[in-house]
């Protein structure tokens, strides 16, 4: 084996093969290297530095370096730059360029302190991308908290308007139905039978309405409520419901169907509502049957999700008018052969969306309707 | 017969509803009429002329509307409870709210009882009797502290 000794010519070889392995890296990297003085210009810029600002090399040798970074950073800049003439290095500090194109690019740095030539070494990185994205970010999260007190103010608004519904509506109702009242004792006798009628209606028109005014709070309420999900049995709620029924008409023929034990994780409040609206109509529907058959169920579908039913053989509904069916106050019967506010399927719909599920509604005139729901993931947030 | 109704109320038909639905009931007791939360407070705790203080005689019930100008229903109540000369009064929140937040509150601050006003006027003159029978001839109330 040969040994060499390190002779003066062989130092100086190693020397220009050192340089030649730095040569080679400056050039090869993909990240911006530089180095600077402390006259405040750029000495040597490697391809990377002038492929990432857009500029030739002698265009970024030829101006102070300041000259490039954008006016909001200059003075973070100049301030980091005081540590590096202290003799602090500096680590991850971020400023902007701006290139040739005219765009300002992000670029994060590493930086050795001056050395006593006042020669500073510093290695870039381009994390524009990176910043950009943390732009986006927080302005999202900047827009989502405007939406979120957007929305939290319209719920108060809401609140309010519910309250002020309550309150200030019903006050003249109530000075409408009195005072008719009193005009009707005042007249006493002298009171014809047409003018007694016609005070009735506007008595009667009052009351209607007081009842609408509280429809219309409840369907609020439901929106506003917080949910509470607990595994409920809709077969016990129906059989209740179905027997309080019976003992409101033990006459009438009709005949009920529960499958038991249909168990479901839902807000047990809510759901009562909601059967006691489908098993309410279905009742109500079936009043002019002969023999009234009403059905609570659940059908598995195709795709694994199960609906619930509630089926009747009532007079049903023309499905040319389906779309009216879960609006507000929208009723598809006449006050006179079936009474009600045309709140419930409403309720019905609101209770169900809340739950993340659908309602459907299906029906042949004369022949009967049923009432499908599936109940999803529960949605807890009201709105 | 000295007992005396304070009815506050701002609505002036509510006030001749009220003011009719006691009379249809034969409750002839005098009712002072207080139409803001703050003609309440003077009458309650005021000294000038007519006030409960110049004529030594509290209300033996208080008929109180929650939503009223100046001073709310509530920070009448409030006031009543937190006063020594007034605090064991029954007062009966007679309103058109039924929102939870307005029931929890009125009981929570010590009203005594809490009556929606019917829409419908016969029905309110059932409440007013109802109201008329418990309070001013069932029921007891504390000694007065004057």
């Amino acid at each position: 084996m040969k040994i060499q000794f390190p002779t003066k010519d062989t130092k100086a070889s190693e020397v220009s093969q050192d340089r030649e392995d730095y040569e080679q890296f400056f050039t090869l990297s993909m990240d911006p290297l530089c180095v600077a003085g402390s006259d405040g210009y750029l000495k040597r810029v490697n391809p990377a530095f002038t492929q990432t600002l857009g500029y030739s090399s002698s265009e970024l040798l030829s101006r102070p370096f300041l000259d490039f970074v954008h006016p909001e950073d200059v003075a973070r800049t100049l301030e980091e730059m005081k540590g590096l003439s202290a003799g602090r290095p500096s680590l991850h500090f971020e400023n902007r360029y701006r290139c040739k194109d005219g765009s300002w690019k992000w670029l994060a740095w590493n930086t050795e302190p001056f050395n006593e030539h006042g020669i500073l070494y510093a290695v870039a990185r381009d994390v524009t991308e990176k910043k950009n994205a943390e732009q986006a970010i927080l302005q999202l999260n900047a827009e989502l908290l405007a939406q979120t007190s957007t929305l939290a103010e319209l719920n108060q608004e809401l609140e309010s308007f519910s309250y002020s519904v309550s309150h200030d509506l019903r006050a003249p109702l109530r000075a409408i139905s009195g005072f008719a009242k009193a005009l009707e004792e005042h007249l006493g006798t002298s009171l014809d039978p047409i003018g007694a009628g016609y005070l009735l209606r506007v008595r009667d028109a009052a009351e209607r309405m007081g009842l609408l005014i509280d429809d219309l709070l409840k369907l609020s309420r439901l929106t506003r409520s917080e949910m509470n999900l607990k595994p409920v049995n809709l077969s016990e709620m129906a059989e209740k419901m179905m027997s309080t029924c019976r003992q409101l008409d033990p006459a009438k023929d009709i005949q009920f169907t529960v499958e038991p034990d249909i168990i479901v994780q839902a807000d047990p409040a809510l759901l009562e509502i909601l059967m006691n609206n489908l098993i309410g109509n279905a009742w109500k529907f079936t009043s002019k049957c002969r023999s009234a058959l009403i059905e609570f169920g659940r059908n598995v579908q195709q795709d694994g999700t199960i609906r619930y039913f509630v089926k009747d053989n009532g007079v049903g509904f023309d499905e040319r008018y389906r779309h009216l069916l879960f609006g507000a106050f929208q009723r598809l019967h006449s006050q006179r052969d079936f009474p009600g506010t045309g709140i419930g399927l409403a309720t019905v719909r609101r209770i169900v969306r809340r739950h993340d599920g659908e309602v459907f509604a299906t029906s042949v005139i004369h022949h009967g309707a049923t009432f499908e729901f599936t109940l999803g993931t529960p949605n807890p947030c009201p709105l | 017969m000295n007992k005396i109704i304070l009815l506050i109320e701002d609505n002036p038909y509510d006030e001749e509803l009220t003011l009719m639905a006691l009379d249809k009931n034969n409750i002839l007791n005098e009712v002072v009429v207080a139409r803001d939360g703050e003609e309440a407070l003077d009458f309650l705790f005021g000294s000038g002329p007519g006030s409960a203080a110049d004529r030594k005689l509290l209300p033996t019930i208080i008929l109180l509307d929650l939503k009223l100008p100046k001073v709310s229903g509530l920070d009448v109540l409030r006031k009543i409870r937190a006063e020594s000369q007034t605090q064991s009064l029954p007062v009966v929140i007679l309103t058109s709210s039924q929102e939870d937040k307005d029931l929890l509150e009125s009981y929570s601050l010590g009203c005594n009882s809490y009556v929606r006003k019917p829409v419908d006027f016969a029905m309110f003159v059932e409440a007013a009797r109802q109201l008329g029978l418990y309070w001013l001839l069932l029921n007891e109330c504390p000694p007065d502290p004057n």
